[in-house]
């Protein structure tokens, strides 16, 4: 009977501590928070040290085109060197983190070039986390001195994949049409620039009429279409060394071509008897295959990152709309539904939206929608004439043509990130248009 | 034997209790309630605080003068025919109560006149709804200062406190659905003691690594919010602990 008390009481006392347990755990304080602002993350980007006198203006240059290519992204703002209250020389040493807290920096890109011999350099640069007190990260380049500035990119993208957890997209370049003459009788030649504007070169010596180039997987091929031969046809162009080759001689017109994710296939339209429909090519076999049948105008398909779905644009609706179907071109369906007319599908390298043009009340808008649901679409840009989305390589920023109103309208190429609030314009030495964002360079 | 009885009473009492427990439907603890915290109000024997007085609203500015009487069209012949009709009503006024007064006071008569009144004008004694009219007391508040204002409430400060700090990447992908939770721990002054994140063995995991930046954001932003001073018009309790879940909402 005792035994019995005995433990009926210490389950009694057992049951009210865990009461009393219970209670305490429902008393701490939980709160919801929901709403945060937008703001650039302020980093703090000083001079990288230079070992060498011959090294200071690319010192120097480094850790600009790092800031510039950080604040064009319109997730940092590089902080005014002359807020900074250390300065740091040897950067072995841990910062003073208070004195970077006081000027709100989140974090700190501290770096130096070492001058190995006149044709060798070493750019090494640490990423300090101002508020935990860590090192983030820390890289190592060796190169020449005249590739700085792809050693400032690809900083720049070792910074960016740290502090937001996606790819960086710096170390990359556009390939574009360069527009120059009357509107009468406009020229249009293949050209070639860095993400940032910089280096702008001319790819094709002719003067042929070339539009719509885009960049193979592996960023050393460009496929485009020329009238070369009075018709469109599609054409392959190796960057590096300039070989060119024309990919079946059709005998229709064929438009606008595009690498599959793999870069094993091309995916293009062609027009036969006044119908468009959608064409896939084995590019090792030559070998081409239908994909639509429809009696209507299919054009712009676009392959999703695994390669199953292919996205495109048709009016078999009674106007231009987005319908996505299987990579063997079964299982159409619709995933437009909004108002105007929907062109140029473009599947984000992320896999997590479609980016298009759309027309509607006589203004042209660049917009993407989910690629699963088809729904919550966005606008983010408007104007006269917005058109041609292209992806960044981590799908966070989107390129496009813009061209101004009346006789004396340029043609420019614009980029805008996912929010739509981070517009910008590239700077080209003359009129361009219809971009193509490679890959990151191997 | 001397402490037997009390030892008695508190045992059977235990056991009394842990029984209602054990069966568990007499007393039912996992009701669903809100909890509302209530603070004693204390009120001081002295106070240097003059009582307030509302004054009629002065307007400042008059946006068109009224006409002065010099201003106004002059008619003779019409004035002097109201003026008559003027003297002739008041004089049948007078005479009306005069003879409406009692001579006497008597209780019922003045009961009686009164409701007389009332049934006159029935709408002006009616009760009003005021709609649009300033809350009673709503002057006193504004004359207390920050550190006794009842009202703080702890959620609403941090969460005021956190959104200049907490910078959310809006082009992350799926960025609505990284859920950081923060167990913090602050000290008497609103400093941080201890933090740790709650979900973090889920981030890590992830293949998302857009979660880890996120993280990596909260944590940035309660260093740089800290310290949280004006919770400490509160009982330290209340808020020494406190499980923060951050997850970017609708716009």
């Amino acid at each position: 009977m005792r035994i019995f008390q005995s433990i009926l009481y210490k389950l009694i006392i057992i049951l009210i501590g865990a009461c009393l347990l219970g209670m305490t755990a429902h008393a701490q304080l939980e709160i919801d928070i929901t709403k945060g602002n937008s703001k650039p993350t302020p980093i703090a980007i000083p001079d990288f040290l230079s070992s060498h006198p011959q090294t200071d203006q690319i010192a120097r240059d480094i850790a600009r085109v790092v800031a510039e290519d950080l604040e064009r992204s319109g997730l940092f703002k590089a902080l005014d060197p002359t807020s900074f209250l250390e300065t740091q020389t040897d950067i072995n040493y841990q910062p003073r983190f208070a004195d970077w807290r006081l000027i709100k920096a989140r974090a700190l890109v501290s770096g130096r070039i070492v001058r190995e011999s006149s044709t060798r350099l070493k750019v090494e640069f640490r990423l300090w986390d101002i508020y935990g007190g860590t090192q983030l990260d820390g890289i190592r380049f060796a190169t020449t001195p005249d590739n700085w500035r792809r050693v400032a990119h690809k900083v720049s993208d070792a910074i960016y994949k740290r502090l937001t957890g996606e790819s960086g997209y710096f170390d990359s370049r556009i390939v574009y049409i360069s527009e120059s003459g009357p509107k009468t009788n406009r020229r249009k030649r293949l050209a070639i620039m860095d993400q940032d504007g910089s280096n702008p070169q001319f790819l094709l010596v002719g003067a042929d009429l070339v539009l719509t180039p885009r960049f193979s997987p592996s960023a050393q091929q460009i496929t485009y279409l020329s009238w070369e031969t009075g018709r469109s046809q599609v054409y392959l162009l190796d960057i590096e060394s300039g070989r060119r080759e024309l990919l079946g001689n059709f005998p229709d017109i064929t438009i606008a071509p595009r690498f599959s994710p793999d870069g094993k296939h091309l995916i293009f339209s062609m027009v036969s008897k006044g119908n468009s429909d959608i064409y896939v090519m084995n590019l090792r076999s030559r070998s081409t295959q239908r994909l639509t049948t429809n009696s209507a105008i299919d054009v712009s398909p676009s392959l999703s990152p695994d390669g199953k779905k292919i996205v495109f644009n048709s009016d078999r609706g009674g106007s231009p709309q987005l319908y996505i179907m299987n990579a063997d071109g079964s299982n159409v369906k619709r995933i437009s539904f909004g108002d105007g007319r929907y062109t140029a599908p473009n599947w984000s390298p992320r896999g997590d939206l479609i980016a298009f043009t759309k027309s509607d009340k006589g203004q042209f808008h660049i917009g993407v929608l989910n690629a699963q649901t088809g729904r919550a679409e966005r606008i983010l840009t408007s104007s006269y004439l917005d058109e041609g989305p292209t992806w960044s390589p981590n799908g966070r920023v989107i390129l496009f043509s813009r061209a101004s109103k009346g006789a004396s309208s340029r043609s420019e190429i614009w980029s805008v990130d996912l929010t739509g609030n981070n517009l910008r314009k590239i700077l080209t030495p003359g009129d361009a248009s219809d971009p193509a964002w490679s890959p990151v360079l191997p | 034997m001397k402490f037997g009885l009390p030892l008695s009473i508190i045992f059977h009492g235990l056991a009394v209790f842990g029984g209602l427990l054990v069966l568990g439907k007499v007393v039912d603890t996992s009701l669903d309630m809100e909890i509302i915290s209530l603070k004693i109000v204390t009120i001081a024997k002295q106070t240097n605080i003059k009582p307030t007085q509302i004054k009629p609203e002065i307007p400042t500015e008059v946006e068109t003068l009224p006409k002065t009487v010099e201003d106004l069209p002059i008619d003779n012949s019409a004035s002097q025919e109201d003026k008559e009709q003027e003297n002739q009503a008041q004089d049948q006024a007078e005479q009306e109560t005069a003879t409406n007064m009692p001579s006497k006071f008597s209780l019922d008569d003045f009961t009686k006149m009164v409701e007389n009144v009332r049934n006159e004008n029935p709408d002006a004694y009616s009760q009003k709804e005021l709609i649009g009219e300033r809350e009673i007391g709503e002057r006193q508040q504004r004359g207390r200062g920050e550190k006794n204002d009842p009202t703080l409430n702890p959620a609403d400060y941090i969460r005021s406190k956190m959104q200049p700090c907490w910078l959310i990447d809006k082009g992350a992908k799926n960025y609505q659905t990284l859920r950081v939770e923060i167990e913090l721990t602050l000290t008497q002054q609103g400093g941080i003691s201890m933090l740790k994140i709650a979900n973090d063995t889920q981030i890590i995991a992830s293949s998302n690594n857009g979660w880890r930046a996120a993280r990596e954001n909260v944590v940035a932003a309660l260093i740089e919010c800290a310290p949280y001073g004006k919770l400490k018009s509160l009982e330290y309790d209340e808020w020494k602990a406190m499980k923060l879940n951050f997850q970017p909402g609708d716009e």
